[in-house]
């Protein structure tokens, strides 16, 4: 009897363990995070500037932009690849990655000036604190 | 009871996979169609590139070559499954490897470039096919008229309207010129050359120069800030 009566007890806790650390919540943030990102950068290239800022090397402006675009509370960090894969920006883009939980976004961008060049934002977020 | 037991612990089991699973899947849904978006934005910015490109001396066969390498590019990018991005110049007239370049004498200069993509994404359990076409056109209107003054001296009159794709766009930069006997000549401060820009698209342009022969041909070259070119003569109408 003691012993039907731990086994429920113990099901009983693990189930609200369970619901309390859900995974699916965990996703939802993590979607929340990824659609954040992903319409930044939408946004950001909507008339061909992301692209055109990357030729520039302008990294400064993509900063600028992203701070505006990104709600307050959201780290990022976006590493700039060519169409090799490697990466181009030597400057920092970003506020200093900080969270737990980092999801990350990619976006393929082709720049808009008449030598259209290819790259790939892959933009790191979390939600800070 | 142990039989009650473990039967309530499997069915909660199921239930918080299942569960799980629908998240997976609303998840996936997202990236799709972000990831659609984004093929088509850059579909986009490759065919106004590639554009630029050819009106500023380019070879027509630009449009092709970048399209090809955009569509190599996509198909790495894509993390769950596989992505086939295919592209077709349109070829009918007026067009030529998708690419239609028109700069008139009667006041119309076109630069508009077109092509047919199929994007097809291959997915455990989803079979996306998606038709998309992107026409890109820059036009540039002119008309002129012109005022004999005394002598050869001419007071001449242009407007011009820039159009993207149909609805007026602003200019990056455009530049007058008329003929004097056989040379083009851009008129300058000494021409009482005005430029009026309505912010609309519309521009125009005024000045006055002498002109030797009997009639006024102008032309406007102008580029959009898509950097497209696009340029067109007219023959003045004398008022």
């Amino acid at each position: 009897m003691l012993e039907a009566f731990l086994a429920v007890l113990v099901i009983f806790s693990a189930s609200i363990l369970s619901i309390k650390f859900s995974p699916a919540e965990n996703f939802e943030s993590e979607k929340l995070l990824s659609t954040l990102g992903m319409q930044a950068l939408i946004e950001l290239d909507n008339n061909g500037n992301l692209g055109k800022l990357i030729d520039e090397r302008n990294w400064t402006t993509i900063t600028e932009n992203l701070e505006v675009l990104l709600p307050v509370g959201v780290s990022y960090n976006l590493t700039v690849y060519d169409y090799t894969m490697r990466p181009i920006n030597d400057f920092t883009v970003g506020n200093g990655l900080k969270g737990q939980k980092v999801v990350s976004v990619e976006y393929p961008c082709a720049s808009q000036s008449s030598e259209c060049e290819f790259y790939l934002a892959r933009l790191q977020l979390a939600f800070a604190g | 009871m142990g039989v009650l037991i473990i039967a309530l612990l499997l069915l909660a089991t199921e239930l918080y996979v299942y569960d799980l699973g629908k998240a997976i899947d609303e998840g996936n849904q997202n990236s799709f169609s972000d990831f659609i978006f984004t093929v088509r934005l850059g579909s986009k910015h490759v065919v106004v590139g590639s554009l630029a490109n050819v009106s500023q001396g380019g070879a027509n066969q630009t449009l092709g070559i970048n399209l090809e390498k955009w569509s190599s590019f996509v198909g790495r990018q894509y993390k769950f499954g596989r992505c086939i991005l295919n592209s077709t110049l349109k070829e009918t007239a007026p067009y030529s490897s998708g690419i239609w370049i028109f700069w008139g004498t009667n006041g119309l200069g076109i630069s508009g470039a077109c092509a047919n993509f199929t994007l097809k994404l291959l997915d455990r359990g989803v079979d996306v096919n998606l038709e998309y076409t992107i026409n890109i056109t820059t036009t540039l209107l002119i008309q002129g008229t012109y005022e004999q003054m005394q002598g050869n001296s001419k007071q001449v009159n242009v407007t011009c309207n820039l159009l993207n794709e149909g609805t007026p766009a602003l200019a990056e930069n455009i530049t007058l010129s008329y003929k004097d006997l056989d040379d083009w000549l851009t008129p300058g401060p000494q021409n009482n050359y005005t430029v009026i820009d309505y912010g609309n698209g519309t521009y125009f342009m005024s000045f006055a120069a002498d002109i030797s022969s009997s009639t006024v041909e102008v032309s406007v070259h102008a580029s959009d800030q898509r950097e497209i070119h696009a340029q067109t003569n007219t023959t003045c109408t004398e008022i």
